[in-house]
């Protein structure tokens, strides 16, 4: 019984999830998006496990990967990110330099 | 004798929780950061160790218990860090400008 | 019980909400985290402990370092939301009505792989069921997830990026103490853990969890411990993947296909590939964390 509270919720997440990747006004903002429509997976599956006694392994085990994935894309999206500030801080400098020239 | 010990253990999870609470309204409500700080190791600390109590009392066996305590010395100990880390970062940002 | 998972989930919902909507970046970041903590209780309340000590520790943890350091290397700028054309609403709904068509659907058709689980546990040398399916039977699937993690890793590397080894930001020996005092136990807990799992929850992740904490602390009270310069370190990054397919040719060399062990040697192939495994993912989560901070570098105390 109490599983479909679960299900219905990690409907709601994915769906917030999906919104807050269309209006996301930064791009890091954006990437939280995505791990909040992740979340809403994990807690879809691991809904669909409890449906047995004992719970279900595979889908837990699908979970378990699923987290080391995600922190993976964090991680990479996060250093893409910061590449991007550095080159716009780069970018903001030269034309700084340019418009002392002229 | 059970159902004594085992209200008590009710009642000192509850008390525990309620120093959360407090903690917690400190946290949000303070303004300088090292307030903030003190509100929330002072309530935390003495909040995890009553509700650690209530529950060591509720422990089906000994090593149970014992466990939860080696727990609760382990977040003390890694509280006073965290708070003496967090406090020397303060000092050095007051410090920088 | 039922008013707790629904608090629960009304909870994690508000948060969920919250972070998507926030105007601050820095309120997004630790709602985010907040909603890790939130949903780590939540895969403990659906009886997933091995998923909620992962969620715990990788999910709300690390990542809220990995968050917290970007946050301090970007400049400071609002959020401005983006209006939404109504075209997109449109999706979004038809997105919605699939999703619970297909929750609808699945909630009539119970299918399960336990029965399959519960038939071969005997010989999968681990008697815990997950534990078993991660290492044993999708045995593939999780070494490709190593191999996930090892290439977002050299990915990060390739941006210019590397553990920053040179950094002081403490005074005085409490952290320096506190660590040198905290560290066997710690050391302790990533084995305790790793051995626990093969019958009950815990397991490679969640060693490799905690080792990565150990190592991300002996850096910061900046005691010897990750010099990526160091050849025990690189191989450490290459050594769960490198294990995990030398052990799965060995058994296409015996005869039972890759990826496949004999029921006898079973324990200690899974015992070995989880040892590395562990110890591969705390040295790459140590990493990521630490070459996420270059912008304190040279900041000396």
């Amino acid at each position: 019984m109490n599983e479909v509270v679960y299900l219905y919720g990690a409907l709601g997440v994915v769906l917030i999830g999906f919104y807050g990747l269309a209006r996301a006004g930064h791009v890091l903002q954006q990437l939280l998006a995505v791990n909040v429509m992740g979340a809403g997976v994990f807690m879809l599956l691991l809904a669909l496990a409890t449906r047995h006694t004992p719970a279900d392994a595979v889908p837990q085990a699908l979970v378990l990967t699923g987290i080391v994935v995600a922190i993976s894309t964090l991680a990479l999206g996060l250093a893409l990110i910061r590449r991007l500030a550095v080159e716009a801080r780069q970018a903001e400098k030269r034309s700084d330099q340019e418009a002392l020239h002229d | 004798m059970t159902a004594l010990i085992a209200w008590l253990g009710a009642g000192l999870i509850t008390l525990g929780l309620m120093f959360f609470v407090a903690g917690t309204v400190g946290l949000l409500r303070f303004s300088p950061s090292i307030n903030r700080l003190h509100a929330l190791t002072k309530a935390d600390t003495l909040g995890l160790g009553l509700v650690v109590m209530g529950l060591a009392l509720q422990a089906p066996a000994v090593a149970v218990a014992l466990k939860l305590v080696l727990i609760w010395s382990l977040a003390l100990v890694s509280a006073a860090l965290v708070s003496h880390l967090i406090g020397q970062s303060l000092c050095a940002q007051r410090r920088d400008p | 019980m039922i008013w707790l998972d629904l608090m629960l989930v009304g909870l994690i919902l508000g948060l969920a909400w919250r972070c998507v909507h926030a105007i601050e970046l820095m309120e997004a970041v630790v709602v985010f985290v907040a909603l890790g903590m939130l949903v780590a209780l939540a895969w403990a309340r659906l009886q997933a402990p091995d998923a909620a000590l992962a969620e715990a520790a990788i999910g709300a943890g690390l990542a809220g370092a990995l968050l917290l350091a970007t946050l301090r290397q970007l400049p400071a700028q609002a959020v401005r939301p983006q209006p939404l054309h109504w075209l997109w609403w449109g999706l979004w709904g038809l997105f919605g009505v699939t999703l619970l068509w297909a929750i609808g659907s699945i909630l009539s058709t119970p299918v399960s792989l336990m029965p399959w689980v519960n038939t071969h546990l005997p010989e999968a040398g681990v008697s815990h069921p997950v534990t078993a399916v991660l290492l044993n039977f999708r045995a593939l699937d999780t070494a490709l997830e190593l191999a996930v993690l090892l290439w977002a890793w050299m990915a990060q590397r390739a941006l210019g990026e590397s553990p920053d080894t040179s950094f002081h930001p403490v005074q005085g020996r409490v952290l320096a103490t506190a660590v040198k005092a905290l560290l066997p136990l710690m050391g302790l807990v990533a084995v305790y853990v790793l051995w626990r799992g093969s019958s009950a929850p815990g397991g490679a992740f969640q060693s490799g969890a905690v080792l990565a904490a150990a190592w991300l602390m002996l850096w910061l009270a900046d005691l010897p411990g990750l010099d990526p310069r160091r050849w025990s370190v690189r191989l450490g990054w290459l050594g769960g993947v490198m294990v995990f397919f030398l052990v799965g040719l060995l058994g296409l060399v015996q005869g039972i296909g890759f990826m496949g062990y004999r029921p006898d040697q079973a324990t200690g192939l899974i015992l070995l590939i989880e040892s590395a495994a562990a110890l591969s993912i705390g040295l790459l989560l140590a990493s990521m964390v630490l070459a996420s901070l270059p912008g304190i570098k040279g900041r000396r105390a």
